[in-house]
């Protein structure tokens, strides 16, 4: 039965090649499109890279503070993390560093700029960067203040192609020595990107130490002992016990954690401007890109109804002969909904060569360091998802109309 | 003509409904990226206000502790690096240019007051980010100190400050904006204009022009550290070891500074590529998305043609000439799209009712919709074409032997 449908689809295909060419046209570019915001959004919300397959991580990026007539949001500073972060139930371990910022230094007479994080030495065991060489600093390494250097792979081919380890860096005027190389991490995720990792200890200035507010980030792992909300809910009462001091313009001080880069992008997005807004917008953001691709494929869509609804009529012979011997509508309905299907699938197919080359384009262009794009499970399910959406929405309504065609009228040939 | 073909088209509402539809969508998404593109042009075409070719921006990021200024070492700095033989002048400012920093102000507190940028300046940056003052003057060490700041405002800030006839009055120069008092119920530090510039853009060559003043302050003011060095370089001086000695000259004086160093020419670049990208982007996929719209229709009303070989067969019969036919089936074409335009201008005129415009203003607006009509117009009569030809050849002999 199938089998026939599918037959019956492919030598219809075959019979009127514009249409079929400029259904698969329209088909192939819509999914390609597509699958390529899919494969950017999985890249950002599930990063390749030393994140991935952890997912009892928990991110805090983003603190403010505020009292009578200020607010400060932005990244938490060092001392708040200390002050929230150690010690709590249910993690097993815990980093704090700084956002990356660019570093200079010189090569042959050439500027050159490196993305440097400064970490603590449990940054290492947090996230499982994979190291090509060397080895990560140690606590040791952090209380003397030693100025190491791990770099990624990109930088040492540039920079010491006949072997780093043991060579000196020069970073913004601090002559670091490489311990390890590991692999390049991905731009999208900023979590763990940088070029170079250096020992918290080795920033210039320690003032860092006692501001509430600054650039770091802080990553948590928690062991399961507790449920995430229960951590989340004792990290906040922490932060409302904290006595902020100085001179009195800021009275409370709130960081807010994340299980999920879906759900921080989207308390990015769409938290209101009042002060301790902790509420989680991940459900708004998923139904924001669900609506995004939803309309993306109605004019496509539209445009596939049409050309399927104007052959309604060069099949109304065949249609009336299958009515006549007593095919029911919904048999109908189910073969041309079939039909649909095997063309989309066909269109699909063309669209995993295009998303392919956007992929690479992208990827070549430079626009972020070190991106990986390509397939997974997740990308895949959400496309074949997309490919069956895409197929009812362009099918349904011809598929209705023709299956009411009366078969004395299609056997005549009248409209 | 019109109200036959409008009955025609009535007469098969069920499948002309639906192509409506589709012609009415890709109008409204046409219209959406003409428009933004259309107004960032517009954006794209203005001044910026001052020139960036031959210019070093080094950032300081004075550590972590960022409110201890420091501007005994910035003066050293800066003097050292006059000392430089192919430095022209230097000069410092906060937020410089193209970068993702602003530092905005509202005068007075009430809900809805005037709110413009600031960027404080040293007396020297006019010279070194060569900056025209159209009236008054750009504020010298000589100015500072007195009861009032000067400061030097935009165009669009008189604009914006003075409201009504006054504003524009000052801009074209009738009325002497200079010596005039801004923000008048501030206690402390209050403001006078000494000097107004054209235009400046600082984000680059896709920002909207704000209200915004330079706050000049003197080489001895300790209130803020003015974190962007600006540095005009003689023309051909060769980047490789100037960079370096720029650099290692202030790290000998501020060691614990990070510093970044961009020629300015690369951060406009830069600015514009990132916020040109979505547009090009968008730009493109509508392009397609009009193709395909277009192919769509190309083979809807071929399909049409075939089924109505019986009805044009009759007209044929019945004397139409083939030119009668091919007009027949453009002009059917023809108020099938206008029908979609009306409605697409329908709904774009409620955009800025509804306040979704998105700032672009009528001319755009308008210009936006122009165009779009004309290209819907004119691509779908393009699609008209070879159906209408395949139409005008049907014999009525043949149409009339049909079924």
């Amino acid at each position: 039965m199938i089998r026939n449908t599918v037959k019956t689809a492919l030598a219809i295909l075959r019979r009127n090649p514009f249409f079929t060419g400029v259904s698969l046209f329209a088909i192939s570019f819509t999914l390609a499109v597509l699958m390529t915001a899919v494969s950017l959004l999985d890249g950002l919300f599930n990063p390749a890279g030393p994140r991935q397959g952890n997912h009892g991580l928990a991110m805090i990026g983003y603190a403010e503070m505020w009292g009578e007539g200020n607010h400060w949001n932005g990244n938490p500073g060092y001392r708040l993390l200390r002050e929230i972060v150690p010690d709590l139930p249910g993690v097993s371990q815990s980093t704090l560093y700084t956002d990356d910022g660019k570093a200079i230094t010189w090569q042959e007479g050439a500027r050159l700029e490196r993305a440097l994080k400064h970490t603590d030495e449990s940054f290492w065991q947090v996230l499982n960067f994979e190291f090509l060489e060397g080895r990560p600093y140690t606590a040791e390494d952090l209380e003397r203040a030693e100025p190491v250097l791990v770099i990624n792979e990109s930088t040492r081919d540039l920079l010491f192609p006949d072997g780093a380890l043991g060579r000196v860096l020069e970073l913004d005027n601090v002559h670091f020595r490489v311990i390890g190389v590991v692999r390049d991490v991905s731009q999208m995720d900023r979590w763990s990107y940088a070029e170079a990792w250096a020992p918290l200890t080795t920033l210039k200035d320690a003032s860092y130490k006692d501001n509430w507010m600054g650039s770091f980030r802080g990553v948590i792992q928690l062991d399961g002992s507790l449920p995430f909300e229960a951590v989340r809910q004792e990290l906040y009462r922490r932060c409302g016990e904290i006595e902020i001091g100085g001179d009195g313009s800021y009275q409370q001080i709130l960081a807010t954690v994340f299980s999920s880069e879906l759900e921080r992008m989207a308390h990015e997005m769409f938290r209101t401007n009042e002060p301790g807004d902790t509420n989680s917008y991940g459900a708004r953001l998923s139904s924001v890109l669900l609506g995004a691709a939803l309309l993306f494929m109605a004019l496509p869509a539209l445009n596939l109804v049409n050309l399927n609804l104007s052959r309604v009529l060069e099949r109304g012979s065949e249609i009336g002969v299958r009515r006549a011997f007593g095919a029911t509508s919904g048999v109908l309905i189910l073969q041309l909904l079939v039909e649909n299907l095997v063309l989309v699938v066909i269109g699909a197919l063309i669209a995993v060569g295009g998303h392919a080359l956007l992929l690479r384009i992208i990827e070549n262009s430079g626009l972020l360091a070190y991106i990986e794009l390509g397939w997974n499970g997740r990308v895949f399910g959400i496309a074949l998802a997309m490919v069956l959406v895409f197929s009812v929405l362009s099918g349904i309504l011809p598929a209705w109309r023709i299956s009411r065609l009366h078969p004395v009228q299609t056997l005549k040939g009248v409209r | 003509m019109a109200r036959h073909i409008l009955r025609m088209i009535w007469n098969r509402k069920r499948a002309n409904g639906l192509l409506l539809l589709e012609m009415l969508v890709s109008s409204i998404v046409l219209y959406l990226v003409l428009a933004q593109g259309l107004h960032a042009y517009g954006k794209f075409v203005k001044p910026l206000g001052f020139s960036w070719g031959n210019v070093y921006m080094i950032h300081v990021n004075p550590g972590n502790a960022g409110n201890a200024v420091d501007n005994t070492r910035l003066n050293e700095a800066l003097e050292q690096l006059e000392a430089i033989t192919t430095v022209e002048s230097a000069s410092a400012m906060m937020p410089g240019p193209f970068r993702n920093s602003t530092w905005r102000t509202t005068f007075g507190r009430e809900p809805g007051a005037f709110a413009t940028n600031i960027h404080m300046a040293r007396t020297d940056l006019a010279e070194t980010l060569g900056i025209h003052v159209s009236q008054g003057r750009w504020p010298g060490e000589e100015d500072l100190g007195g009861a009032y700041r000067p400061i030097v405002v935009s165009e669009q800030f008189l604009l914006d400050y003075f409201p009504g006839e006054e504003g524009r009055a000052m801009v074209e120069g009738r009325v002497d904006p200079i010596g005039r008092r801004v923000d008048e119920e501030r206690e402390h530090d209050p403001l006078e204009i000494i000097g107004v510039v054209p235009i400046f853009r600082p984000k680059g060559d896709l920002m909207q022009e704000r209200a915004l003043y330079f706050h000049t302050v003197s080489e001895s003011d300790t209130s803020r550290l003015l974190s962007s060095i600006l540095l005009r370089v003689a023309p051909g001086t060769s980047p490789g070891a100037f960079e370096e000695e720029a650099v290692r000259r202030i790290q000998a004086i501020a060691p614990d500074w990070s510093l970044r160093m961009d020629k300015l020419d690369d951060l406009r670049m830069d600015m514009l590529r990132e916020r040109a990208l979505p547009l090009g982007i968008a730009g493109l996929v509508v392009v397609f998305l009009l193709l395909m719209t277009a192919l769509g229709l190309i083979g809807v009303l071929w399909q049409n043609v075939t089924r109505r070989r019986p009805e044009i067969g009759l007209r044929r019969a019945l004397g139409a000439g083939r030119r009668e036919i091919f007009l027949q089936l453009l002009g059917e074409i023809a108020i099938l799209s206008l029908l979609a335009l009306a409605g697409a201008w329908l709904i774009v005129l409620q955009l800025p009712v509804l306040g979704l415009e998105g700032g672009i203003g009528w001319n755009t607006l308008l210009t936006a919709l122009g165009m779009t009509s004309v290209a819907i117009l004119l691509l779908s009569l393009l699609a008209g074409l070879y159906p209408g030809w395949l139409s005008s050849r049907i014999l009525p002999s043949q149409a009339l032997h049909y079924e």
